[in-house]
């Protein structure tokens, strides 16, 4: 069964001639040699074609990248103007913002401040106001009292000054009355009772009156002071003298017409300063009520004064918070 | 030579072939050319068109190393040679069969010392050429050209059992044919 099989090992022997491997290696390697010059031929012409093709390509690519580069860079450009313009717009309205801001915050304060000065402190404004037209009318008045003081003064003044001259006279008159002839006590206590109103009615006038004017007066009221006690002494002697007489009576007469003529001239005085005498001119009610008069009107002046410094220390008060208010106003 | 060792070779050789290398090529003709003559002989049964298939073999090798994934060297030789061997025959006539001339083409090549078997291998060539060509090909594969199972079916595009099985069959019909055709000479010669 298995001579086939060797006899198919036989047919190993079968080969080609030589001359037929010989003519196969030929054309083996000349179709190798042509196949490998047509892959270098072939891929000369290919890597020129691929040489062309890549420069296209490249000059494509160039093109397109330098498109989309443009394109980019004008977009980019775009976004970022945009940007800044937005940013810009931003800054400047934050900007503005920032300077309004502040100017809105104080406005409103402003506003805030009127109206809690409306509302809580409207009263005091309406009071200040209200204290200012009385400081004024204070004003008004102190300048009428001293306008009225100064004219009172000089009425005073020229009073003192006829009385002045009365006492003179009456000086004269005494000095010319003989030592004899003798004076009542009534008289001459009328007499000092005058002078001593004469001095009340200075001392209210005293601080009101000019130093050299007071001066004045109050050597005036001195020497009419001296020539009281000069009279009462030569009274007190001549009271002496007259107990020592036989009478003792009193004279009036004659010599008592000096002290008349004194007092029609203090009676004049007091007419003059506008005041009713009595039948003696023995008090001075014009004087007091003078002095009654210019205590009022200093009562009034002192209220207003008071009034004054109330409304200065509110108006202080009120300047206070007006001044806070003046800061936030930034004025 | 080892399986393992003839991949390695075959690897080493188609890296060279495909670079161009001219002396791998030299080296590959020197090394397949006489199997692949004889396998196309035996197909084909004229030593002219044997030596032009079998050198048309090689060119088509050299078109196709760089676009062909190759494994088996030697297998793929063969199956060029097998395709062209078909494409050969389906020119002249597909059903033309071959009358081999084994006994003076065996005499041509080894001289007058294979006379003496001249009459089994012309027996032999009669029962070859009753076989199925299928049959007649997987036979000269394995047992003229000593391929495994495996390259014998990566040559004719088959599986490994299918060589096996008719490989198994083909033997024994080319036995049984021999076998008849040696009781036959001897019947005529007493």
């Amino acid at each position: 069964m298995n001579n086939a099989i060797e006899q198919l090992k036989k047919l190993k022997s079968v080969s080609p001639s030589g001359e037929a491997l010989e003519r196969g290696h030929y054309f083996l390697m000349a179709r190798l040699d042509s196949k490998l010059a047509e892959k270098s031929q072939l891929g000369d012409i290919l890597c020129e074609s691929y040489t062309v093709r890549v420069m296209r390509d490249a000059r494509s690519a160039v093109k397109a990248f330098v498109r989309i580069y443009v394109s980019h860079i004008a977009l980019s450009l775009a976004v970022v103007t945009l940007f800044f313009a937005g940013f810009g717009a931003l800054a400047t309205y934050y900007s503005q913002d920032a300077v309004d801001g502040p100017q809105y915050v104080l406005k409103r304060a402003l506003e805030n401040a009127h109206i809690a000065l409306s509302s809580s402190d409207r009263r005091t404004v309406l009071r200040v106001e209200q204290l200012g037209q009385r400081v004024e009318e204070s004003q008004k008045i102190v300048q009428k009292v001293i306008q009225n003081t100064e004219e009172g003064s000089d009425k005073i003044i020229e009073a003192i000054q006829k009385a002045q001259s009365q006492a003179i006279v009456v000086r004269e008159d005494i000095e010319s009355v003989s030592l004899d002839d003798g004076v009542s006590d009534i008289d001459m206590k009328d007499i000092q009772n005058r002078l001593t109103s004469y001095s009340i009615a200075l001392d209210g006038f005293e601080e009101e009156l000019p130093e050299d004017i007071k001066e004045e007066v109050q050597k005036e009221v001195e020497e009419l002071a001296q020539t009281i006690d000069a009279i009462n002494r030569l009274v007190t002697t001549k009271d002496i003298d007259n107990v020592d007489s036989e009478d003792g009576d009193t004279q009036s007469g004659d010599d008592i017409d000096g002290l008349q003529g004194t007092n029609q001239a203090t009676s004049t005085v007091s007419e003059e300063l506008g005041e009713s005498t009595d039948g003696d001119g023995a008090v001075l009610p014009d004087a007091n009520d003078s002095a009654d008069s210019m205590e009022e009107d200093e009562a009034d002046v002192t209220d207003y004064v008071e009034t004054d410094e109330s409304v200065a220390d509110e108006d202080v008060q009120s300047d206070e918070e007006l001044s806070d208010t003046d800061v936030l106003d930034g004025s | 030579m080892k399986a393992s060792q003839q991949k390695s070779n075959d690897k080493q050789i188609i890296e060279r072939l495909k670079r161009g290398d001219k002396e791998a090529y030299s080296d590959l003709y020197n090394l397949h050319a006489k199997a692949i003559y004889r396998f196309v002989y035996f197909r084909v049964g004229s030593r002219e068109v044997a030596e032009d298939i079998m050198q048309e073999t090689f060119l088509k090798l050299i078109d196709v190393v760089d676009v062909v994934r190759m494994t088996n060297l030697r297998a793929y030789l063969y199956r060029i040679a097998r395709n062209l061997v078909n494409d050969s025959h389906r020119a002249k006539s597909k059903n033309e069969s071959v009358a081999l001339d084994v006994a003076s083409d065996a005499e041509s090549v080894r001289g007058e010392g294979f006379m003496e078997a001249s009459a089994e291998l012309t027996m032999l060539s009669e029962a070859l050429d009753e076989l199925r060509s299928d049959w007649r090909e997987i036979i000269i594969l394995r047992h003229v050209e000593s391929l495994t199972h495996q390259e014998i079916a990566q040559v004719i595009g088959r599986t490994s059992a299918y060589v096996r099985v008719n490989l198994h069959r083909a033997t024994k019909a080319l036995n049984a044919k021999f076998n008849s055709q040696v009781e036959g000479d001897k019947n005529k010669t007493k």
